[in-house]
């Protein structure tokens, strides 16, 4: 059910058409938190934040998230999501041990590192490589939940099978038109997860 | 509109559009002949975005909640550690089986060495070694736990540390976690709605005994059959706080721990509260809407609403106890059914095909192209357990629960209203019209305490007032008792089968004091309470016959009223009177029903004891239980309606019937005698009343009292033969 946001500069009306709003039209939190957690947990590791601290970082990184992402999202020059997250990841690490300094005395040297890494090894990008395809896959199971069985499935045999729009089409009763309107619909709902994540 | 372009209609089926527009243009394809053909007959895109996600579908996903705190596994492969050599023998148990990683370490399947009952065994590690002292408050602790018996909880049996180990035993679930259960199941709103309301219970019960759990997550809600909820680990993360050295084991999952439980502030049942809105919206993000109606997403919305409050940030900003959402889910639920029921209702008159074809479409598309302007409407200084009736102009009643004191959101239009229960207050004003995105405050004011017995209601009377009617079809139906009925009497027997041969309509509605009131203004009419100088009786909780007032009489029936409750202290003679008066007034014949139509038209093609569902008594009727708090009936209308439309045919007040009563009506064939006797001393009564328990609330229930009684739990209905 979408509701045209007309209502929703009414003050009084704002907790449930802002509601309505962000459930239908966007990805609702709790499912951001699922798909992006373990890449950021990934991030956070590789800083070198040990288990201890972790989980408090990255509900306070979320939470910086979730107040700033709607600026984010209307900024044409944000650059990529995966960029600005992992940005967002580097300067709550920095911020760590700066407040942490006399548990980590570390270098104001590895601290600059940390800031303007000097690169990456092969390794570490086969690994970050590993948690984006993780998450996407997750993004995809998220998804899955929001449309109807018909039309995730339709969209998963163009996808993954390659089957052309015509069988599709034969195979379920429908139109071609609809074969792709179907499939249109999941992939507006994965961009929407995803921004421009692949 | 006019068609897309083509690149908008590429962009479109890539997906990259925003959501408000792919509607605009997804309705319109749907419609434009040309445009499904340009869809159709685009060439596969060549785009890098939908390539990645084939190239993702094959990595695996590592089990989020198992993966990294509890067994020390980082990697995200899972390992499966067992401390214990199995099969073995601990204690006085069995353990045959290694079930998995549960919240806080190792579960084993095992029994009772001599009871042979099936038991659960948690094995937890890493215990730091604490002082005696604290060690045995800790066991105290759970074995006090053990105590407390709620079908929502599972209780400890036993306990017992060994090293740095800590043993629990526990009754055995045949089922799975509710984190488990999402993995592989996707929820209906239903099974969300009684998942949550189960764990609701349970938590409730254990906050009334004192006790929070603090660790309240999808993998402490064990789904046994049946989709009973067992709540698992009781005040395990509490206890574990003080005897635990390992500070990553109890910390649980982040996701549903309350703000304050982070700090480590003072901590209060409220986390447990939080924690249940996270389940909450967590089980509802998985919940499809697409097969949703309106009314369904309205109360998938509503959920999420009492989902926020129960999670705010500040304890303060929450509920203060589990009982306030769980009733208010429980009245959302009441509320959808009242309203899927009026929908459905709505179709019968729109008999021509095309009208409801129309209807059905217009009904199909209105949230996506019309969005609903609504009012909003405040009602100020309501007491928490307030209720009150909106009454649009087709007649159309919802509930409405004033509670949460937060604003409604209402469609625009004209509207009475009117509280449940006034009690010597009324709203200011009754009667709305509501603009579009107008913004209205309601006012609940006190009347005056001289007028308890009140004549306020009798100012905001217009007449002539409507009798409403609904038509029931004609059929068969088993009148009398149910074997397996223990309340059922034995004049309920023998069943009889009955032939109802043309439809007949029926009040919806008990008849008000409102319509009571036009017909003595027209007529003058003086009832036999009035009349006779006698007065009549006022009900209590034990009996009809509690106390005699000689000033009782309809206007002043011992309880506060208004002009839609139901209309008591009235004889079978007034109700003559009446029906004879009504008759003239709208040229056709009203009378009181007969048995057989009253059984008929209450059972509404139900077979059981009780026309309602199991469980939902208090959802449907006025009774005992829900009216003692102040005994008396309720405006009518204001539970759930049977099958067919018709309201408080059981409890409320009684109803009288037109027969003569006797214990041997039923040996009588009914088509020769569809009156019962021709003679007798008794008048039949059904349906039971606000001051009733169960065994007068059955459908098959035959009550009966002398016609010149005047009680105050007694009034009637009319019928109109067609």
């Amino acid at each position: 059910m979408e509701h045209s946001g007309k209502s929703s500069n009414d003050p009084i009306t704002t907790t449930s058409f802002l509601q309505d709003l962000r459930s239908s039209t966007s990805l609702r939190w709790v499912d951001f938190v699922e798909i992006y957690s373990p890449l950021l947990r990934y991030w956070f590791r590789k800083n070198g934040v040990t288990e201890q601290f972790l989980e408090d970082l990255l509900q306070d990184t979320l939470l910086h998230i979730s107040n700033s992402i709607e600026r984010f999202e209307r900024r044409s020059d944000s650059g990529s999501f995966r960029g600005w997250l992992r940005t967002l990841v580097r300067n709550k690490s920095v911020d760590f041990f700066r407040s942490h300094h006399a548990t980590f005395l570390l270098s104001e040297d590895q601290l600059m590192n940390l800031v303007t890494p000097v690169g990456k090894d092969e390794l570490e990008l086969e690994k970050e490589e590993e948690a984006i395809q993780q998450l996407k896959s997750r993004a995809m199971q998220v998804a899955r939940c929001h449309v109807s069985a018909s039309t995730w499935e339709m969209f998963w045999l163009s996808v993954t099978e390659s089957s052309s729009t015509a069988e599709i089409a034969r195979q379920y009763q429908v139109t071609p038109a609809a074969v792709r309107v179907a499939k249109a619909r999941v992939l507006k709902l994965l961009r929407s997860i995803l921004h421009d994540i692949r | 509109m006019n068609c897309p372009s083509d690149s908008e209609l590429f962009d479109m089926v890539v997906g990259k559009v925003d959501p408000q527009r792919f509607e605009v243009l997804c309705s319109h394809i749907e419609h434009c002949a040309d445009c499904q053909h340009r869809v159709a007959g685009m060439e596969e895109p060549e785009d890098s975005f939908i390539q990645s996600l084939g190239s993702a579908i094959g990595s695996k996903v590592p089990d989020n909640e198992a993966s990294s705190k509890y067994n020390g596994v980082r990697d995200g492969s899972l390992a499966e550690p067992q401390l214990l050599a199995i099969p073995c023998e601990i204690r006085n148990y069995r353990i045959d089986r290694f079930l998995g990683m549960g919240g806080m370490g190792e579960v084993y399947e095992g029994e009772h060495i001599h009871f042979q009952r099936p038991i659960a065994l948690k094995l937890i590690q890493r215990v730091k070694q604490a002082d005696p002292a604290f060690q045995k408050q800790f066991l105290d602790e759970i074995s006090c736990l053990g105590r407390l018996q709620h079908p929502n909880l599972v209780v400890a049996y036993d306990a017992w540390q060994e090293e740095d180990r800590l043993f629990l035993v526990m009754e055995f679930i045949d089922g799975c976690s509710l984190s488990e259960w999402l993995r592989k199941h996707k929820p209906t709103l239903a099974f969300a709605v009684s998942v949550i309301k189960q764990l609701m219970q349970g938590v409730d019960y254990l906050h009334t005994k004192n006790f929070m759990h603090r660790d309240l997550k999808p993998s402490n809600v064990m789904i046994g059959r049946d989709e009973q909820v067992k709540i698992i680990d009781l005040g395990l993360a509490r206890s574990l706080d003080k005897v635990s050295d390992n500070r990553e084991m109890v910390a649980g999952t982040r996701k549903y721990m309350a703000p304050e439980q982070l700090q480590g502030e003072n901590l209060d049942h409220r986390v447990d509260i939080f924690a249940i809105g996270q389940i909450l919206k967590q089980l509802l993000t998985y919940v499809d809407r697409t097969p949703l109606n309106s009314v369904q997403s309205w109360l998938l919305d509503e959920l999420l609403r009492i989902a926020d409050k129960m999670s705010a940030e500040l304890p303060s900003d929450r509920y203060d106890s589990v009982a306030e959402p769980l009733r208010e889910i429980t009245h959302a639920e009441r509320i959808a059914t009242n309203r899927l029921r009026w929908h459905r209702m709505r179709w019968i008159p729109a008999l021509a095909l095309i009208l409801v074809t129309g209807a059905c479409l217009a009904f199909a598309m209105w949230p996506k192209i019309s969005p609903p302007a609504l009012a909003i409407l405040s009602v100020t200084n309501s007491n928490p357990d307030d209720e009150m009736v909106m009454i649009d102009r087709h007649g159309q009643r919802t509930l409405v629960f004033l509670g949460r004191k937060e604003p409604l959101t209402v469609e625009p239009g004209a509207y009475e209203i009117e509280l449940v229960f006034p009690n010597n207050r009324r709203l200011i004003p009754e009667k709305l019209e509501l603009r579009e995105g107008e913004n209205r405050i309601v006012a609940i004011e006190r009347v005056p305490t001289t007028e308890i017995t009140g004549t306020q209601w009798r100012k905001s009377l217009e007449y002539p007032i409507k009798m409403e009617l609904v038509t029931v079809p004609a059929g068969k139906f088993g009148m009398g008792g149910m074997e397996n009925d223990p309340d059922a009497k034995p004049y309920e027997f023998p069943v009889r089968n009955i032939l109802i041969e043309k439809p007949f309509q029926i009040g919806i509605f008990e008849v008000t004091v409102g319509q009571f009131a036009e017909f003595v203004d027209a007529t003058g009419y003086r009832t036999f309470a009035e009349s006779s100088g006698q007065g009549g009786w006022i009900a209590n909780r034990q009996s009809s016959w509690g106390e005699l007032r000689a000033d009782l009489s309809w206007h002043s029936p011992g309880y506060p009223l208004s002009k839609d409750y139901p209309v008591t202290v009235v004889t079978y003679e007034d109700c003559l009177a009446f029906c004879a008066w009504l008759s003239q007034r709208d040229q056709k014949e009203y009378r009181l029903p007969t048995e057989i139509e009253w059984e008929y038209a209450c059972r509404a093609g139900t077979e059981g004891i009780f026309p309602f569902p199991e469980g939902a008594r208090d959802q449907y009727s006025w009774n005992l239980f829900n009216t003692k708090a102040s005994l008396g009936p309720r405006i009518v209308g204001s539970r759930s309606p049977n099958p067919w439309g018709i309201y408080d045919t059981i409890g409320n007040v009684r109803e009288w019937c037109l027969d003569y009563f006797s214990a041997s009506t039923y040996e009588l064939a009914a088509e020769n005698h569809p009156q019962g006797p021709s003679e007798g001393t008794l008048r039949c009564v059904r349906g039971g009343a606000f001051m009733d328990t169960d065994p007068f609330l059955r459908s098959a229930f035959r009550g009966y009292l002398e016609p010149q009684k005047v009680v105050n739990n007694q009034g009637f209905r009319v019928v109109c033969p067609q």
